[in-house]
């Protein structure tokens, strides 16, 4: 008898029960979409924060000192140590080769433009390097840098183009479209084919293809260093340990620190893998990111617990609306001899499943929305959370139980003769 | 009258006036705590990324080759340079700069105040600490590894040029990542044997005097592949006459970093302003960081528009049905004030009044309790305090005054479909 009555009773005045769901459906909605978006945050974040540039830095063992003051590089004549070009396609294979994002090797080499004494900077552009699995993986100082270039980059074949930096194109009057004959130790003619300003020692060199500058300077198969970007995680105090002393961790904290993308165990993985160089962190730009990254998943959290909480009093209160207009069925009840025990469990009964019936389509569209606003925010794909499709139902039915019980328990209190004659 | 009727009315039904001041009152609040959270959270954020060091660099432009080389560097244009700074509460660090020899072969030795070093420089991983007498230094990592220094050596520099010296104690050597680690930081540089003794000497190019040079060749400090510290020498690329590769500044360099709030907008204005007033100094944003700082700033603002969207939406829904119930309870009361003459108009404004006298209230309540959510989260993400804003009490009194005008508005075009008779009824 009592699932006719909760039947009967979810059967009757269809369009209350409708509204219903769908308040619960809407707020269920928004409150999925928030957690979805909160659990994507930190990734998506973590990746955004790549714009900085590179957080490690590999070098050769055998470097000297640079004299460089100011952006003027007063150093002697050319660093004769370097890299070997080779070797990069190396950090790629490594334990952490998934959090290896970008890879930007560079050769920094002294040149001439007529009378003037210019620095040259070969660089990566758009370089593939073929990954297991045979995906290609593409990178290069476009997607580690992130430079702002007017004009456009360097094309990978055809016609030798370069980049210049602001300072020297100011210096030696070049703009887009000219051609700029380079000496050093070779001969060479680019068109250039941008301009960029970095504010850095960049705005003073004659930017090209890594192996055009290579094979200009009779240098093939070498490079300065290289620039990294990775994926890491901001340090904590067992990193900041480790880097005060790797002998002061015990095993088991240093099992979890090289389990751990810190930028220091990411460095020590990178340096293993190329023979002769030294892996540096960018200490920062990986302390900004560390920074960042904490701030906006607090920030993140709040909101969505402030969103969540917010959603969920005003999806009970408009069921609790809902539930006092019938206060006089509830009193009817009384009448008639059902307990207040009966009653509240019929009320419960049919808001858990408005409840459950919004959250499962709450489960759909909340995922939904979700990633539409992860891909709005941040762009890329979105990951879906499976979860959160569980979640959903059962976050429905407790909403429907915080707005049902409290006006059913306070209707059942009330005088049931004044109830039924409409007081 | 009307504002009697107002007070009487509110009071009376005094459990659903709370229950829709109570719904007021959470989307005030809501309103309130973003405001003050997008307003604060980007500054907060902004300082934080400036702890971070500098995001421009400023030049002597007479060194940066432009069109201006040839005059004069003056203190007068650092003056000029921190009289921008201070009026966009930008953080300045003026560095003097000077080649020093060790061991015969050039490091840059760099003059900083101690504070604002450590201001600017935070991120450095100092192990020692810095240093904060005149004779003490820090050392980067890599030029402390090359000498073979620790913390503790004395290192001493030969000033070329003047043929003095200076020793300094090494009280401290950090790690950076970056090419501050070929420098040596110190309080204070001896300048007494700046000056070549020959007298002036051309912009742009500060010869070392010839017994540092060795037929084109300069010495060079350098590490092998096992680690020990060697001397070697490099050939001088190409004609050995080219004064810009086998010449070594001698002369001390000035040069400033800058922490500009405000991203690279607030930096070319700093540039703007220099440049009418004719300073003869350059300044270069750092691209990289100020992209990167605008990108995280845009997303905080789109994740805290978008969080106070979905709240907003929510709350209307939630002030709605509890109007909505206030409006079912009253229903005789408002069939009552029909059949006593009241005209539709009146009825209308009646509730507009009491919808407005309880939006006015809970905007206030919602200002005291939205200031108190914003202080704690801003405490608890960025350790920082969020002091209460007049323009978010303006956008909570807005926002609340809108919603309640706006469901009052629906709430009266249902009491006014009413038949009083049937209401009176209790039908």
């Amino acid at each position: 008898m009592f699932l006719r009555l909760l039947a009967d009773s979810l059967a009757r005045r269809r369009s209350r029960k409708m509204l219903a769901v769908a308040v619960i459906w809407i707020g269920l909605t928004t409150i999925m979409a928030m957690l979805a978006l909160s659990i994507d945050v930190h990734d998506k974040m973590n990746l955004e924060l790549r714009s900085f540039g590179s957080n490690i830095k590999l070098v050769p063992v055998a470097e000297s000192i640079s004299v460089s003051i100011g952006g003027h590089d007063v150093s002697p004549s050319a660093d004769l140590s370097s890299l070997e070009e080779a070797d990069m396609a190396k950090l790629k294979t490594i334990f952490w080769r998934n959090n290896v994002l970008g890879i930007s090797p560079r050769l920094w080499v002294r040149g001439q433009v007529g009378n003037n004494g210019v620095s040259l900077l070969g660089v990566w552009i758009d370089h593939e390097i073929v990954v297991d699995g045979g995906e290609p993986f593409i990178t290069g100082a476009r997607q580690v840098h992130r430079w702002q270039v007017e004009g456009s980059w360097p094309a990978p074949a055809g016609e030798a183009q370069c980049m210049i930096g602001r300072d020297l194109a100011r210096k030696l009057d070049l703009a887009i479209g000219d051609s700029v004959a380079v000496k050093a130790g070779g001969s060479a003619e680019f068109m250039v084919a941008g301009i960029l300003a970095t504010g850095q020692r960049e705005d003073g060199a004659i930017i090209a293809q890594l192996r055009n500058i290579q094979d200009l300077a009779g240098l093939q198969g070498k490079v300065s260093h290289a620039e990294v970007s990775a994926l890491t995680t901001p340090e904590d105090k067992l990193a900041r340990k480790y880097q005060k002393d790797p002998k002061l961790l015990t095993a088991a904290e240093y099992e979890r620190w090289f389990c751990t993308p810190f930028p220091g165990s990411v460095a020590v993985q990178i340096q293993e893998a190329v023979p002769g160089s030294v892996a540096r962190v960018v200490r920062r730009i990986s302390e900004s990111q560390g920074a960042t990254l904490n701030r906006i998943e607090g920030l993140m959290c709040m909101l969505a617990i402030a969103t969540m909480v917010s959603c969920c009093l005003s999806v009970a209160g408009v069921l609790a609306s809902a539930v006092l207009e019938r206060r006089q069925e509830v009193a009817l009840m009384q009448a008639l001899g059902a307990h207040r025990g009966e009653v509240l469990l019929l009320f419960l009964c049919e808001s858990a499943v408005l409840g459950i019936v919004g959250g499962a389509l709450a489960a759909a569209t909340g995922t939904l929305l979700g990633r539409w606003l992860v891909s709005a925010i941040f762009g890329g794909e979105a990951s879906a959370h499976v979860a959160l499709l569980v979640l959903s139902p059962f976050l429905g039915l407790v909403v429907g139980w915080l707005g049902s019980v409290w006006p059913v328990w306070h209707t059942l209190k009330q005088d049931t003769a004044r109830l039924l004659h409409g007081s | 009258m009307l504002l009697r009727m107002v007070v009487k009315s509110l009071l009376r039904s005094h459990r659903t006036t709370l229950w829709v001041l109570a719904s007021l009152t959470l989307c005030s609040a809501m309103a309130v705590m973003f405001a003050t959270m997008s307003m604060e959270a980007e500054g907060k954020m902004t300082h934080e990324l400036r702890r971070m060091g500098a995001n421009a660099v400023v030049y002597d432009e007479a060194s940066a080759g432009s069109a201006h080389a040839g005059k004069d560097a003056t203190a007068a244009r650092w003056e000029q340079l921190q009289k921008s700074c201070g009026r966009c509460g930008a953080m300045l660090l003026l560095l003097t700069a000077r080649i020093g020899l060790v061991r015969k072969a050039p490091i840059a030795l760099v003059q900083a105040d101690a504070g604002g070093l450590a201001s600017m420089t935070s991120y450095w991983s100092v192990s020692g600490r810095r240093p904060s007498h005149a004779g003490e230094c820090l050392v980067g990592g890599k030029a402390a590894k090359l000498l073979s220094l620790q913390t503790g050596s004395t290192l001493d520099v030969e000033w070329p040029g003047s043929g003095s010296a200076a020793s300094l104690s090494v009280v401290g050597i950090f790690d950076s990542g970056d090419e501050d680690e070929d420098r040596v930081f110190v309080t204070s540089l001896d300048l007494s044997g700046a000056r070549h003794a020959s007298g002036k000497l051309p912009p742009g190019h500060r010869p070392l005097p010839e017994p540092l040079l060795h037929g084109g060749q300069v010495n060079c400090l350098s590490c092998h592949r096992d680690g020990v510290p060697k001397q070697s020498r490099h050939e001088g690329e190409g004609d050995s006459s080219s004064a810009s590769r086998s010449k070594i500044e001698a002369m001390p360099i000035e040069y400033a970093l800058l922490s500009v709030p405000g991203g690279e907008g607030a930096i070319l204005r700093i540039a703007g302003e220099l440049e009418a007033e004719g300073a003869g100094l350059a300044v270069k944003p750092l691209r990289q960081i100020t992209h990167g700082e605008s990108a995280v700033l845009y997303r905080i603002r789109l994740l805290t528009g978008l969080a106070l969207a979905a709240v907003m939406a929510l709350s209307v829904m939630g002030v709605a049905a509890a109007m909505l119930a206030r409006i079912r309870e009253r229903r005789k009361e408002l069939a009552l004030l029909h059949a006593l003459g009241g005209t539709r108009r009146s009825v209308a404004a009646f509730l507009m009044c009491e919808g407005a006298a309880l939006g006015l209230v809970a905007a206030l309540g919602g200002f005291i309790a939205g200031n108190v959510l914003s202080a704690f989260v801003m405490q608890l993400v960025f350790r920082a305090s969020a002091p209460p804003r007049l323009l978010a009490f303006l956008a909570g009194l807005v926002a609340t005054l809108v919603v309640v005008l706006l469901v009052s508005a629906v709430a009266s075009s249902r009491a006014l479909k009413l038949d009083p008779a049937m209401a009176l009824r209790g039908e």
